[in-house]
């Protein structure tokens, strides 16, 4: 019966597979004749495929555990008019491996959606593989003189930093989340004024079906004696919120930074309970290609000793970046060859004497298809914030197109 | 970090440079400065491929670029795929980029830009000085020779005393016609010679005649070298300055 099942599955998926391949093939030729005259073409598709392959263990010699996965990403871009942009991306992953079998609940976990809308799905979901599809951008955006409408499922991004963002409130992400670069979209409407050259006035809000769940916010920038600077103001779920932040120079150096303040005004003791998380960091770049960068978080909520276990499944905001009062973060790359850089990275987290080493290699193997190595090493005393979690070994292939 | 390196890539040929005159080298200096200016342009729009070749493999990529004058410019990656959509723009001193992957326009901090440029035989003082070779430096014309069978000034060029400059002396064959920089080689201060760059193909672009391609060759390194080609270049284009904006930016393609 199993194995019927499973046979049953997999034809409907793969017969699902080719309707949406007829689909599209249809849509793109439709698209192509119509685009004939104009140039540019008005629309483009772009995308990667990627293989990742994770090893995962608490001690070298102990048990491994295996998680693999191929991953596909499709970026469409419809330009209908000069001033209205269709976008659709779609974010394909098939998992497989021993994490698979060994933690049923993963498939379900990644299948929450944790926007408006549900555009998270599971299409095919057995003992030792699954497939996940989710539509992690799809937004109309128009255009129009100092104008910018965009509605729906976007990517709104507020950060200045590398690694910690207190002011990206709307789509926070973990830096561990290494291979999510275009990271999560929130349903929303961004409606953005364009008051000057480097300056901006922006308003958006999330589409949520109650008060608590709601985040709408403004956001000022300007561009003032070399620095970006931005101010914003408005609300994030259970906190109304004031923040700024800036990109600039001290030297020949990068200098940036971002403080956010949170205030939960429905709760009883508001002032003692509210939020303050900064983040600032420093960049130099030798001539040699030798990039250093550091960057330093504080929150005054965060645990000024044993932060941990560290919560992994908790969805990230910018509230709760980390669980630490004190976090430092370092980066070194060098590039060796013009095909091979590498880099070391790492978080030390003074009260608890935890820390997190990632070293890393990327080589370029042609044009489009590169190799990367990547360690993320976590560990620390007893009931420290990275105590317990192990050492993961990724590699991964990415063919852009 | 690659990426951050794109920026770059405005400084290079664009920047139109303010010909003055000394007294002193007059000639020299008008035929450098010539040559120098033929590139560039009030204004232009240029659609550019750059490889880089090495013995045992070879990476190109391309870009569309827009400029105006000394402080406005804005380049879009058009290959490889990976980088594809990057923007970068310069306005005055300031560089950002923009990623369209993630959202987000990133400020270039000044220790950035000063690193190697996308692993080309460009070392960033070639593409970032390029302006100041008529500024920075003492011209004189120590001869004349035949170079692709073109006529040409050979020219000399020794740095001023407080000039920034990485060079200790430049050697450049100008042609007498048309103004044409077909050979240039540059030396360290111990006057050993390092690169050698190659002008060729010259081709009617827009209202001019130029080079459209650069051959920079290290001159150490057997196999090494990195061709620049023009596809299309058109000069002196109407450009307002709201072209170079944080939000042309984001939509320019």
């Amino acid at each position: 019966m199993k194995e019927n099942k499973n046979r049953v599955t997999i034809c409907s998926y793969l017969s699902f597979t080719l309707k949406s391949l007829w689909i599209f093939a249809c849509f793109a030729t439709s698209l192509s004749l119509s685009a004939q005259e104009e140039k540019p073409k008005n629309y483009s598709l772009s995308g990667y495929l990627k293989s990742l392959q994770t090893v995962s263990f608490q001690d070298i010699n102990g048990d491994w555990l295996t998680n693999n996965f191929l991953h596909n990403r499709l970026n469409f871009k419809w330009y209908p008019s000069q001033s209205l942009t269709v976008v659709a991306e779609l974010r394909n992953r098939f998992f497989y491996g021993e994490f698979v079998k060994g933690f049923p609940q993963y498939a379900d976990l990644l299948e929450e959606d944790n926007g408006f809308f549900n555009l998270s799905h599971n299409i095919v979901e057995e003992k030792s593989f699954f497939l996940h599809t989710i539509l992690d951008r799809a937004y109309l955006d128009w255009s129009s003189g100092k104008w910018q409408v965009r509605l729906g499922r976007q990517r709104i991004n507020w950060g200045q930093n590398f690694v910690w963002n207190p002011n990206d409130i709307f789509n926070t992400y973990s830096f561990f989340d290494f291979d999510y670069e275009e990271r999560p979209g929130s349903d929303a409407l961004l409606i953005r004024f364009y008051s000057g050259l480097t300056s901006s006035i922006e308003f958006a809000s999330t589409i949520a079906d109650n008060v608590g769940d709601w985040t709408a916010a403004a956001l000022f920038k300007i561009n003032k004696w070399e620095y970006d600077f931005q101010f914003l103001g408005g609300k994030n779920k259970k906190d109304l919120v004031v923040g700024t932040g800036w990109s600039g120079q001290l030297g020949q150096a990068g200098f940036k930074g971002e403080v956010t303040y949170f205030y939960p005004y429905e709760e009883q003791d508001k002032f003692e309970n509210s939020v303050i998380v900064a983040t600032t960091s420093v960049d130099y770049t030798f001539s040699s290609s030798l990039f250093l960068h550091g960057e330093f978080i504080f929150n005054n909520k965060g645990k000024s000793k044993e932060a941990g276990p560290f919560n992994v499944n908790e969805p990230l905001t910018a509230k709760t970046l980390t669980q630490t009062k004190f976090s430092l973060f370092a980066e070194s790359s060098y590039q060796i060859t013009p095909l091979l850089k590498s880099g070391v990275s790492g978080i030390f987290n003074p009260g608890d004497n935890s820390y997190f080493i990632g070293p890393s290699i990327d080589l370029s193997i042609t044009d489009n298809l590169s190799l990367f190595l990547i360690g993320q090493i976590f560990d620390g005393p007893n009931q420290s914030l990275y105590n317990g979690i192990g050492t993961f070994i990724f590699s991964r292939f990415k063919w852009s197109f | 970090m690659e990426k951050f390196i794109f920026g770059y890539l405005m400084s290079l040929f664009f920047i139109s440079s303010n010909i003055y005159s000394q007294s002193s080298n007059l000639s020299a200096k008008e035929i450098v400065a010539k040559a120098d200016q033929k590139l560039r342009g009030k204004s232009n729009k240029a659609e550019i491929s750059m490889e880089i070749i090495r013995p045992s493999w070879k990476r190109e990529m391309s870009l569309k670029s827009w400029s105006k004058g000394e402080d406005f410019s804005l380049v879009l990656i058009t290959a490889p795929a990976k980088d594809k959509g990057t923007v970068s723009l310069k306005r005055e001193n300031e560089l950002w980029n923009w990623m369209p992957s993630i959202e987000r326009t990133i400020k270039i901090s000044p220790s950035m830009m000063s690193q190697s440029w996308m692993g080309s035989d460009f070392t960033n003082d070639d593409l970032l000085k390029q302006s100041s070779i008529v500024l920075d430096y003492n011209h004189e014309i120590v001869g004349e020779e035949k170079i692709d069978e073109l006529d040409c000034y050979k020219i000399k060029l020794i740095p001023k005393e407080d000039a920034a400059v990485v060079w200790g002396k430049i050697l450049m064959w100008v042609s007498k016609e048309g103004f044409h920089q077909l050979k240039t080689e540059f030396y360290d201060e111990d006057e050993i010679l390092i690169n050698r760059m190659l002008g060729k193909e010259i081709r009617q672009m827009g209202d001019r005649e130029i080079i459209t391609k650069m051959i920079m060759i290290p001159v150490e390194d057997e196999g090494h070298k990195t061709v620049i080609t023009y596809h299309k270049i058109e000069f002196d284009i109407s450009l307002n300055d709201n072209f170079f904006s944080m939000q042309n930016m984001k939509r320019v393609r």
